[in-house]
């Protein structure tokens, strides 16, 4: 009894030890690179992303992930055939994405300090496009799903300790697009870096 | 908590410090130029029946809420700070443009072919897209000058309006304006005469069927 008691309390024990944390909190710094660049081409570092996570056991996670980027590019001045007319203008095309997605995660290592894994967000998109010429601007907004499949790791500095880094990087898909002005589904890639804040 | 409050409140604080839109002097650069035509008007090259024109030489029309129609024009003593004035550059400008393009300005007098109004819009706003179709308020010139209606919602923008209008071909009191040229944002600019010239010649520019040849 006295073995079977020791035994249980060791396999408990490292159980806990395994599992990185009960749940944590993490905020990133986003970077985004588009690989669909008719609207916006340019690399933007305007980004965060706040999320929450439960760590399900060992070797699985769950949570939820708010993110707002802003990408930009800038269209030098050049006229615009219109039915019945032309405009010249430079634009500034502007992206404004807000995200809230549910993700799943995969972690390649069952204990220690230093936790690679695998994550899969799905959710929603919110779009603001906006072109700004001059002192006026126009603006369209667009509603649609996003995917994120991403690999990163995390980074406890000690065991039990609150404060870890965490890294990312990912490609992320959207559905939204412009048909009348010939903006398509807006894709890119994004690397994250940032702070996560555990739960024991 | 109070630590974890620490760490998320200087990224916060740099999110904020994002730069979310462009800078006022990046868009102040140079002015939005639209044009737009009567289609019937251009199908039939109706400049090529055209070869004079009238246009006033000193005052510029002036449209603004609250201003009463007797003081609706602009002069060059409006713009004291302006060195050469700004109102008689713009005419002489439409003017060499119309020239250029083979036009000769006559008087009232000598029966003109067309007519050119020149306004200012302050407070409208006649630019609403610009990759999609064009739309804008309802500026009617006409033969007669300066006192427009204007039907469009409020703004914070000045624009500047150039119009011709058929005379040859008027029925009656019914002038048709056969060309307009909207020009902005005379506000936010840092170079107001440069620019607007500079705007002018482009509305020429892009403009190529005001031709008599």
């Amino acid at each position: 009894m006295r073995v079977a008691a020791i035994i249980l309390f060791v396999l408990t024990m490292a159980s806990s030890q395994a599992q990185i944390a009960e749940s944590g909190f993490h905020i990133n710094w986003t970077i985004v690179k588009p690989t669909y660049t008719d609207y916006v081409s340019k690399t933007s570092s305007r980004g965060v992303r706040l999320g929450f996570t439960k760590f399900i056991n060992e070797q699985f996670g769950a949570g939820i992930e708010g993110g707002f980027t802003v990408l930009d590019d800038y269209v030098p001045r050049q006229t615009y055939e219109q039915p019945g007319g032309a405009i010249t203008t430079d634009i500034f095309n502007y992206m404004y994405n807000y995200t809230l997605t549910a993700n799943g995660q995969y972690y390649f290592k069952k204990s220690g300090l230093f936790v690679p894994y695998a994550a899969l967000h799905t959710g929603v998109v919110f779009t603001e496009y906006t072109q700004f010429y001059n002192a006026y601007s126009s603006t369209e907004n667009k509603t649609g799903a996003i995917v994120r499949p991403e690999l990163g790791a995390m980074y406890r500095f000690q065991t039990y300790g609150a404060l870890g880094l965490k890294a990312a990087i990912g490609y992320e898909y959207a559905t939204n697009k412009i048909e009348e002005a010939g903006i398509d589904n807006f894709s890119g890639l994004n690397v994250q870096i940032g702070i996560v804040l555990f739960n024991n | 908590m109070k630590n974890k409050i620490l760490y998320i409140i200087p990224l916060a604080l740099l999110l904020a410090a994002c730069e979310l839109q462009p800078q006022s002097g990046e868009l102040a650069r140079d002015m939005v130029v639209q044009t737009q035509y009567d289609e019937p008007s251009i199908e039939i090259d109706i400049f090529s029946t055209y070869s004079t024109f009238i246009i006033r030489e000193d005052t510029i029309g002036w449209v603004k809420r609250g201003v009463a129609p007797e003081d609706a024009y602009l002069i060059d003593e409006d713009f004291t700070g302006i060195p050469g004035g700004y109102v008689e550059p713009v005419i002489a400008l439409v003017k060499e443009n119309l020239s250029a393009r083979g036009f000769d300005q006559v008087t009232e007098e000598d029966d003109p072919d067309f007519a050119v109004n020149i306004v200012v819009l302050e407070d409208f706003s006649f630019f609403q897209t610009v990759n999609y179709l064009p739309t804008y308020g309802g500026y009617y010139g006409y033969y007669g000058y300066y006192l427009p209606v204007v039907n469009t919602y409020y703004s914070q923008f000045a624009s500047m309006v150039i119009e011709i209008v058929d005379v040859k071909n008027a029925t009656g009191n019914d002038y048709k304006v056969i060309w307009k040229a909207f020009i902005g944002d005379l506000y936010t600019t840092f170079d107001l005469k440069t620019k607007t010239l500079e705007a002018i010649d482009q509305a020429f520019v892009q403009s190529p069927y005001i031709s008599k040849d």
